[in-house]
């Protein structure tokens, strides 16, 4: 954001908050700078255990699950109770490892098998067109309407930036869609199929990206729906559902957490001219204005691959995710000193108000800084 | 899926996909790993009080390793991997024989001073498959020469263990200089050796305690048919300097290896400064000109393929695409587009762009 320490009254400039000056902006910046680099000087051994821990206790949960399962075929109970251990041991590889492993978190580990570079996730999307699109895109672009596709995923109406028109009725039903289908989603994000109701055709590019997608797509519905099922021999079904409810646990958890970290009330979009001129300070200023923190204990951010702390991740996206929490209330503090808010609440509230925008989007209507009203 | 794998194999990838069957069994047991090559230590014993023989058990998919070939390993220190060469001191056993590599601490060893302090019986470390060509002929030679310094007695023990397993010892000399006798590795094995070996003629010289360095003259009076006899060195910069003076000067003489610990490098006053471009991360960095482009190229976040990070794998050759590098060793400049450099090994000299 170009902030500028002129007298006049700044109608970008979110409404509710204390106006800061250029001085201010960039000071703000330096210290979020000096946050970064105590992390970086600090990172060790103990970090390193961190998440060889949680990537060993994954694929036991992981393996345990699927015998579970199994089990299902002389104690039918245990098909539930081995769905929700695969669909939590997806969540934990998805979110804790994989999105964070593939945002560099652990890159100055220099283990080739836990490096950003190599890593693939269990989902349908590959690992490198979703660098694409988070790391990139969303990461660089955070809230910024027209550059950051995350708002609404070319779906839904997210923003009242965009003019509303009559499909947009069908918002909470998309929205439904998305979170059932959230891999899928997540998938076909980087080929912009959007692009078809635009201009009614798919570019080449977003036609490799669609083949690349199903290579990977390919092998994870072969995986999930055939082969495991069909080790169980007659047994098929029942296992095959099991696996249905587990990716379709960790599809609806992780687009809740998702949906958590930019869309619940007071969190804040911007324009393309806001961010002109945008400095470094500004930049994270803009990522601290357009995040949502939930707030929980250590199994919540655990689950939700410390997501749960979205402004410390967005503020500092390749620091180890183990060390958010003990971040949050460092830049809690100074977020104070500059009488900047900072957005953090229960899951209740930010999901409950997140819905409520979902909603809203839906009908015409512009109402000014709706996402600004706290 | 290649055709090579067994129907089982394939089956098993598939269930594990994304991840390899291997990050599933090594839950159990980390060596069973088929496509990662890891060892476990089950013996550490002090040589001196800076020095360490680790005995490795290698992971089922070791090959072995030819006498005097070295290991590269990878340990994990504050979190960070690191990997390094070590000469394998035990002779070449059957299938998944015990391995050993001496480690010294040196000052600035990050991995050496690990290794030789820390590491402990029971971990598990990384390991590359057995590599170089410092090694016997394929017909062992009736007579040969050793000459070796500190640690670099580790590929040259090796291969007289082998040799004498064997039951075929050349006829041979051998020349070991270390500081004193307090510093002395392996003194057992190798006292045994002797021993077992009427004709191995084994000279320790002890250089502060009496003894004098490396000359053409020592050598003549120990060995005077030296320049008949292949020979093999190891050992500290100055040391192989000397040795491969002497036998530059002596173009008649029998071939002369050599292993080298670490490269020798330029000056400081050589380098040139200059801005150093990774095409393919789009990640630029400011080099000193003195840093080789692999470490560079890590401290920047990205981790190229590399081996032996001294030259002699080529595992790390990268694309030039502009730009000239010096290599670190000879001192020389070097490049034209489209040449393969040895990153581990070379600077840039000036602004250099990279396909990395």
């Amino acid at each position: 954001m170009a902030f500028e320490s002129t007298a006049t009254q700044d109608s970008r400039w979110p409404i509710g908050l204390p106006r800061l000056t250029a001085d201010q902006v960039e000071a703000f910046g330096r210290e979020m700078d000096a946050l970064r680099e105590a992390v970086i000087a600090s990172r060790g051994d103990k970090d390193a255990a961190y998440i060889r821990r949680v990537i060993r206790m994954q694929r036991g949960l992981e393996l345990t699950s699927r015998g579970v399962i199994y089990g299902g075929i002389l104690f039918p109970p245990a098909f539930v109770i081995g769905a929700i251990g695969l669909g939590v041991a997806k969540i934990l590889e998805n979110m804790e490892i994989g999105h964070n492993v593939m945002h560099g978190q652990w890159d100055w580990m220099r283990d080739p098998a836990i490096h950003s570079s190599t890593w693939e996730w269990d989902t349908v999307c590959p690992a490198s067109q979703w660098k694409n699109t988070h790391n990139v895109e969303h990461h660089t672009w955070t809230n910024v309407i027209g550059k950051d596709r995350d708002i609404g995923y070319g779906i839904l109406r997210m923003s009242e930036a965009e003019p509303w028109r009559p499909a947009h009725l069908l918002n909470p039903i998309n929205n439904a869609l998305l979170a059932i289908f959230f891999q899928w989603g997540v998938g076909l994000h980087d080929a912009e199929m959007d692009q078809i109701t635009r201009t009614g055709t798919l570019r080449a590019e977003s036609r490799g990206k669609l083949r690349e997608m199903w290579r990977k797509a390919r092998k994870q519905v072969l995986k999930d729906y055939l082969l495991f099922p069909a080790l169980a021999g007659p047994f098929f079904l029942p296992v095959l559902l099991a696996n249905v409810a587990a990716n379709l646990i960790r599809n609806l958890w992780a687009y809740m957490i998702i949906f958590c970290g930019h869309f619940p009330e007071g969190v804040h979009q911007f324009t393309e001219e806001e961010i002109e001129r945008e400095t470094r300070g500004g930049w994270y200023l803009r990522q601290l204005l357009g995040s949502a923190n939930i707030e929980g204990g250590p199994l919540m951010h655990l689950m939700s691959g410390n997501l749960s702390f979205q402004i410390e991740h967005h503020l500092f996206p390749d620091l180890p995710s183990n060390r958010y929490a003990a971040l949050s209330p460092q830049v809690k503090a100074i977020c104070e000193r500059y009488g900047l808010p900072y957005n953090s609440a229960s899951l209740a509230r930010q999901f409950g108000t997140t819905l409520g925008r979902v909603f809203r989007m839906a009908l015409p209507g512009q109402r000014a800084s709706a996402a600004a009203a706290a | 899926m290649a055709n090579t794998l067994t129907l089982p194999r394939q089956l098993l990838k598939a269930l594990s996909f994304p991840q390899r069957p291997d990050d599933y069994l090594g839950l159990f047991d980390p060596l069973r790993a088929r496509d990662t090559q890891r060892a476990r230590i089950i013996g550490r014993q002090a040589e001196t009080t800076d020095a360490t023989t680790l005995t490795l058990l290698p992971g089922r998919q070791w090959a072995g390793h030819r006498a005097g070939q070295y290991l590269r390993l990878a340990v994990n220190i504050e979190g960070v991997r690191h990997s390094r060469c070590y000469s394998i001191s035990s002779a070449p056993g059957a299938g998944r024989a015990p391995i050993q590599v001496t480690v010294k601490a040196v000052e600035d060893g990050r991995v050496s001073r690990y290794l030789a302090h820390q590491a402990a019986v029971g971990d598990i470390i990384d390991i590359a498959e057995a590599d170089g060509a410092f090694c016997w002929p394929q017909h062992l030679p009736e007579k040969a020469l050793f000459v070796s310094g500190g640690s670099g007695i580790t590929p040259l023990i090796s291969m007289a263990r082998w040799a004498a397993a064997e039951g075929r010892m050349p006829t041979l000399t051998w020349l070991h200089y270390v500081p004193s006798r307090a510093d002395l590795i392996l003194a057992a094995p190798l006292q045994a050796l002797a021993d077992a070996h009427p004709q191995l003629d084994l000279h320790i010289i002890t250089t502060r305690q009496g003894g004098r360095h490396f000359s053409a003259r020592a050598l003549r009076s120990i060995c005077p048919d030296w320049a008949q006899r292949p020979t093999w060195s190891c050992g500290p910069a100055g040391l192989l300097g000397a040795v491969e003076q002497l036998w530059a000067e002596t173009p008649a003489a029998a071939p002369l290896t050599v292993e080298r610990f670490r490269p020798s490098t330029v000056t400081a006053s050589d380098a040139t400064a200059g801005r150093l471009s990774f095409a393919g991360s789009g990640r630029d960095v400011a080099s000193d000109g003195r840093t080789s482009i692999l470490e560079s190229a890590e401290a920047a976040g990205l981790m190229p393929a590399h081996g032996c990070r001294m030259g002699i794998c080529h595992g790390c050759t990268v694309r030039l695409r502009q730009g000239q590098v010096r290599d670190l060793r000879s001192g020389r400049c070097f490049g034209e587009p489209d040449d393969l450099i040895q990153i581990c090994v070379c600077a840039p000299a000036g602004d250099v762009t990279l396909d990395l």
